[in-house]
């Protein structure tokens, strides 16, 4: 079973294929990682940048790490460096 | 995705009221009038008793690009509540750091055009070395620790930008 995970792209990441991303993850729960590594599977255009340290996580407003969990329904968004105000 | 105008994060005029809310922290899409704010920021009304000396600062939209070509508009992007709560955490340090009374902070996002201003900060305090340092440092923080990404539109396209090294040697100041 597999479910649709919606991502949002800030900053520099949108350029390549827009802000937001419809992701399918494999069971109803993956890790951050995991989510890395199916979008630079699936856009490799991505990949460099999404698999990058400097690319942070976020998860319910909050920053997360790679281990933190995805479910169907959540809304993750990938950070690239902030340019600050 | 970041939010459009009619999402703004702009709080209610309730919250902006220094009396019920001295540390006023907002975003807005619209047009930025220092001079208004820093009108109802001074009325003798809103000042707390304790208030001896206010510091403020603009900053504003430049006209050059950083690869020297002639700037468009500059397009500032935000997420959600994160952008806000950065800039929260920024004042609510300046807070704890230096003895100020009030505060208010407006950041622009979205296309701005040279010339217009981006951000107001304006601090109150009993004395105005912490009313100056504050400002200075909750401008510092908010170049370079808000949640913004920033792109230069010019004739030649768009370009993202991020802290120069003064940003950074200016927040390491601190």
């Amino acid at each position: 079973m597999s479910v649709s995970v919606t991502v949002d792209l800030c900053g520099r990441l949108a350029d390549a294929h827009g802000p937001v991303l419809d992701v399918e993850i494999e069971g109803e729960v993956c890790t951050v990682g995991d989510l890395r590594r199916r979008i630079a599977q699936e856009w490799p255009g991505l990949a460099d940048a999404i698999l990058g340290p400097r690319v942070r996580a976020c998860l319910a407003e909050t920053m997360v790490d790679d281990a933190a969990p995805v479910r169907a329904g959540d809304r993750p968004a990938f950070f690239p460096p902030v340019s600050g105000g | 995705m970041p939010p459009r105008c009619g999402q703004a994060i702009v709080r209610p005029f309730s919250r902006r009221c220094p009396v019920a809310d001295p540390f006023d922290v907002r975003l807005s899409c619209e047009p930025l009038d220092p001079i208004a704010e820093m009108a109802r920021f001074s009325l003798p009304s809103s000042q707390g008793a304790e208030d001896g000396a206010i510091a403020s600062f603009v900053g504003i939209c430049r006209g050059g690009a950083h690869d020297g070509e002639r700037l468009v508009a500059l397009v500032l992007e935000i997420y959600r509540g994160m952008t806000l709560r950065s800039m929260e955490e920024i004042v609510a340090t300046a807070r704890e750091r230096f003895a100020i009374g009030r505060a208010c902070v407006v950041h622009r996002h979205g296309r701005i055009l040279p010339g217009e201003p981006i951000v107001l900060v304006a601090v109150a305090a009993a004395h105005r070395r912490a009313a100056i340092s504050a400002m200075d440092y909750i401008m510092d923080r908010l170049k370079s620790d808000a949640v913004f990404w920033k792109r230069e539109e010019t004739a030649l396209g768009s370009r993202w930008i991020e802290p120069t090294d003064t940003d950074y040697s200016d927040k390491a100041r601190w």
